[in-house]
């Protein structure tokens, strides 16, 4: 393991949720970088590779299923770290999510800022 | 076969089949006392009357008979008065005799009369003419004796008299005859017409009790059976078959009514999913905001100590009453979720005992604002059980924060976590006591009825949906076990969840 920051690529278009990415997981001690959009998020992470990605489903432009499909038929970010972040209630679309690919999920108005730091943390 | 009518005709026509049958009665007596008073009628005006009449024609007739055989041997006057005034007395009856006939007016009643009537008349004339030429006789007879004539000539005309007595005898006996015949003949009528009258009537009654009997059975049937169709079908949809609906086959009121109850179903189950989307859009459209509120405000409640006190507070009343708003929306999403089939869950061993003491800790804060202690007796070596980590924290957040809600103050809450061994197989039982308000015996039916609070609960000031012990039964029957609750009012409540514990894993 290195000494380097690990550095998070959040994909969240709402601006109040990606304050807080910005500032507690840089507190945290992290690298935060927040794509509004999927389109912006894959441009991203395409650029640098990042250690984990925190990914909302419902974005403009290209949704988190769409960013999830383009990520594993791309070799160079198959084998990044995705925890998808949402509101969505349906748990047919969490499910479909885990399918897709990721390694883990949350309702972000189900876990405190501190429960969200523990999971991410955990999958780094 | 009466399907096609309103009651409102139905009920008529049940109605006129009764008229029906009391107007059939009705004419069935007229006829009779028809040909009955007929009969007695003619018999008490013409045939009586006529039989006695000849009875005393008869008496005299032999009165006369008698003097006459005297006549060849006495010669005395007062045999002379006697016979004139039996004669006298003859004519009287004859003309009588003859006098009813014309009296009587039967015309079109009794079609026989004027036979009857003509038959009077001729036996009146022709006893009268016998009468007359023995009258002739007589007198002859009585100028002999008293002229003292030939012994021959009084023979001769006493042997004549005889003679006539004879055809007077005939026709008085052909008279007689006659009268007895028809005598005879109308109380035969009066019998007949009354045994015939009594068979039709009571032939009558039965036809009208069967008729009676049809056309009841038909109406009741036709009234009754789709109103049973329809009951039977409103407690199906009732007991939550939506899809319920009804044959309409009739064109009454009840069929009407059919009609309505299937729209209603109709319209009733596109509300019901109407609602269910509904609810599930906007719960997740409230979803959103709230969670950027929660980590916004625990964000400024980490900065707390920079911030002066009543802000402080101020955050912390607004972080509390947006927790709760997370939380009705949850119960708001579970419970469409449910109703629209749509659960998904993953049941994975798990271990429970962190679970529970790490909604405790969660719940600590609002224990002791309400001064409530909150033990929790834990078992060792609690088998893992095969749930969904999230649901059932929901489930334990639901049944210890009822006990920290409605406790008293200064009360208590007790979880406790042990296994057991029923029917051979292995339980762990979750039980939550609490020494609050309990629930009123008249609720505790209803008490996993999804909106329903108990009475008292509401009359308090806690805030509640009436959804966490509906979605606690839920899950906890999905994972095969089952919630229990003992309670009394004013003493508190017990919650037992009992799980099953699998250990094919």
């Amino acid at each position: 393991m290195t000494n380097d920051p690990k550095y998070i690529l959040v994909a969240e278009d709402d601006k109040a949720y990606a304050n807080v990415y910005k500032t507690r997981l840089a507190r945290e001690g992290f690298e935060v970088e927040v794509a509004d959009d999927g389109e912006k998020a894959l441009r991203a992470m395409r650029e640098r590779k990042p250690d984990l990605v925190v990914l909302d489903l419902v974005m403009p432009v290209k949704d988190g299923f769409a960013v999830l499909k383009e990520m594993k038929s791309d070799p160079a970010l198959k084998n990044v770290n995705v925890v998808v972040a949402s509101n969505l209630s349906q748990d047919l679309d969490l499910k479909k999510a885990k399918e897709l690919g990721a390694i883990d999920y949350f309702v972000k108005s189900d876990v405190s800022i501190g429960e969200m730091i523990a999971l991410l943390k955990k999958h780094l | 076969m009466f399907r096609n009518l309103r009651i409102q005709n139905k009920l008529l026509l049940g109605f006129f089949s009764i008229i029906a049958v009391i107007g059939v009665f009705w004419i069935a007596f007229f006829y009779e006392r028809n040909e009955i008073d007929r009969a007695s009628e003619y018999r008490d005006l013409l045939n009586t009357p006529a039989i006695l009449t000849l009875q005393e024609v008869e008496s005299r007739f032999i009165v006369m008979q008698n003097l006459i055989r005297d006549f060849a041997e006495l010669k005395e006057a007062d045999i002379r008065a006697r016979y004139l005034e039996t004669r006298t007395d003859l004519k009287a009856l004859l003309l009588a005799y003859n006098g009813l006939a014309l009296a009587v007016n039967g015309d079109g009643k009794f079609l026989a009369l004027e036979q009857v009537r003509q038959n009077m008349q001729t036996f009146a004339l022709k006893m009268g003419e016998s009468l007359e030429r023995s009258d002739v006789l007589a007198s002859q007879l009585f100028t002999l004796h008293e002229n003292e004539g030939s012994r021959e000539d009084i023979l001769l005309r006493t042997l004549a008299l005889r003679t006539e007595t004879n055809v007077f005898e005939n026709i008085l006996e052909n008279a007689k005859t006659q009268e007895r015949t028809i005598a005879d003949r109308e109380s035969r009528v009066i019998q007949q017409v009354g045994a015939q009258t009594r068979r039709t009537l009571l032939l009558l009654t039965l036809l009208a009790v069967l008729i009676a009997f049809v056309v009841a059975y038909f109406l009741s049937r036709s009234l009754s059976r789709p109103l049973i169709e329809l009951t039977e079908a409103a407690l199906d949809f009732a007991e939550g078959n939506l899809d319920k609906r009804i044959e309409v086959k009739s064109h009454d009121e009840i069929g009407e009514l059919g009609t309505i109850f299937n729209q209603m179903a109709a319209s009733r189950k596109e509300l019901e999913e109407a609602k269910n989307v509904f609810l599930s859009v906007a719960a997740h459209q409230l979803r959103t905001p709230l969670g950027s509120m929660r980590w916004n405000m625990e964000m400024l409640l980490e900065e707390g100590e920079k911030l002066p006190k009543h802000v402080l507070y101020g955050i912390h009343e607004i972080y509390e009453s947006n927790k709760r708003m997370i939380t009705l929306v949850n119960d708001l999403l579970n419970v469409s979720r449910i109703e629209q089939g749509r659960v998904m869950e993953e049941p994975v061993p798990t271990d429970i005992a962190p679970i529970i003491r790490d909604v405790l800790k969660e719940q600590a804060v609002d224990a002791e604002q309400k001064n409530v202690s909150v033990r929790f007796s834990e078992q060792p070596k609690v088998p893992p059980l095969v749930v969904d980590p999230k649901k059932f924290r929901e489930i334990i957040q639901n049944l210890v924060s009822n006990a920290i809600k409605y406790n008293r103050k200064n009360g208590n809450v007790t979880i406790s976590v042990e296994s057991k061994i029923k029917n051979q197989e292995s339980w762990v039982v979750i039980a939550v006591a609490d020494s609050g308000m309990g629930i009123p015996k008249k609720d505790q039916e209803r008490m996993f009825t999804k909106f329903f609070r108990a009475s008292n609960a509401v009359a308090s000031s806690a805030e509640g949906t009436g959804l966490g012990l509906f979605v606690v039964k839920y899950f906890v029957e999905r994972w095969g076990g089952k919630v229990k609750f003992t309670s009394e009012e004013g003493k508190g409540t017990t919650f037992a969840v009992e799980l099953p514990v699998t250990n094919n894993q």
